[in-house]
């Protein structure tokens, strides 16, 4: 992810990274393991945003357009569908 | 993996067993164990009444059923409220009957003594999990006396993770019919104890008690499925604004200014 995000960061991919459940403690160390560039917010243990976003599973991945809406949304990640979507968008 | 949910504890067992190393030897738990061994194979059917007791942080769950086994694996167990299914092994399939007439079916595992029961009971050193478990060496509490039942207890200490300890508890017919387990994942811990009461050991059972076909108007459970409460493409995302860890925010409004893309990742590490 880190990856996809520093190639296409600077073609207008803004990337944030909801945390469930982890405490602010181990996500730091995580960045900074994973030398993390994109935005990474705590979404806490039961957060509504996880409800809200119909979350069941986790990785779970939205690309929205700059509007905020839907382009595509699925459980896991598949890299290659998030591109397209991503490349629907001029992004790429 | 359907089962899970069935006997979670149950499967969270066999995931203990297998990360266990040795441990120091103890003639004594090695002894108990081949008379168990030498019981349970002697066993051609039970019937019992079962109890499990599931304490996960401050939630205590019991549930309460009863258990028929025949050689080779056949089972029958019902379970009461609030889990309410019934579980039917001919040996070959292994159907789990549900609420609203629903059903899962699945292959019976194969190999010797498939642990049909949570928490380990009537555990088989024989099985291929019982055999992991006798490599462990296994120490030897002493007797310990519950309800009026004697039971000589043998411990287990599995290394971390998961950190956790099982209690044996054989019988005066040297049949493992009373478990203890104590399990720390780092998060909230469990305790489940699980007992056989009411127990008849080699009773006729007809092979017919093992039988099941499904009536027509049966439904084959399906699992729910993890993406059917996704927002969907087309819909407007919901706006958020969460904090980081180093303790500012991020709002999806802000965010996405000036982008023309913006993914929405959702994850966790432990």
């Amino acid at each position: 992810m880190q990856k996809l995000y520093s190639e296409l960061k600077d073609k207008g991919l803004e990337l944030i990274a909801i945390n469930h459940g982890d405490s602010a403690d181990t996500i730091t160390n995580y960045i900074k393991e994973g030398h993390f560039t994109f935005d990474i917010v705590m979404g806490g243990e039961e957060g509504s945003v996880f409800k809200d976003y119909g979350v069941q599973a986790f990785p779970t991945n939205y690309v929205l357009d700059p509007d905020g809406k839907v382009v595509w949304r699925g459980v896991g990640f598949d890299e290659t569908s998030i591109r397209a979507a991503l490349e629907k968008l001029g992004v790429k | 993996m359907r089962l899970r949910r069935a006997f979670l504890s149950g499967c969270a067992l066999l995931g203990i067993v297998s990360a266990m190393a040795s441990a120091r030897a103890d003639e004594k738990a090695d002894a108990l164990l081949k008379q168990v061994a030498a019981a349970r194979k002697a066993v051609q059917s039970l019937t019992a009444d079962i109890s499990v007791n599931q304490q996960v942080g401050s939630q205590v769950r019991t549930i309460t059923g009863t258990v028929k086994i025949k050689k080779p694996d056949m089972v029958h167990i019902t379970i009461g409220a609030p889990v309410n299914r019934t579980i039917i092994s001919d040996g070959k399939t292994l159907y789990v009957l549900m609420p609203g007439n629903q059903y899962m079916k699945q292959p019976v595992p194969t190999g010797p003594s498939p642990d049909f029961l949570p928490g380990n009971l009537l555990f088989d050193p024989q099985s291929a999990i019982g055999a992991k478990l006798a490599e462990s060496k296994p120490r030897y509490l002493g007797t310990e006396t519950v309800a009026g039942k004697t039971y000589r207890v043998l411990a287990l200490t599995p290394p971390a993770p998961p950190s956790a300890t099982m209690k044996l508890y054989v019988d005066a017919n040297n049949l493992v019919t009373r478990t203890e387990t104590d399990m720390n994942n780092g998060q909230a811990p469990l305790k489940m104890v699980a007992a056989l009461s009411n127990i008849k050991i080699n009773p006729n059972v007809a092979v017919a008690e093992f039988q099941y076909t499904p009536p027509a108007t049966a439904k084959l459970y399906t699992e729910p499925s993890v993406d059917a409460n996704l927002v969907p493409v087309g819909k407007a995302a919901p706006a958020f604004s969460l904090p980081t860890p180093a303790g500012s925010h991020v709002s999806l409004a802000d965010a996405g200014k000036g982008k023309k893309a913006i993914m929405v990742n959702f994850w966790f590490y432990t």
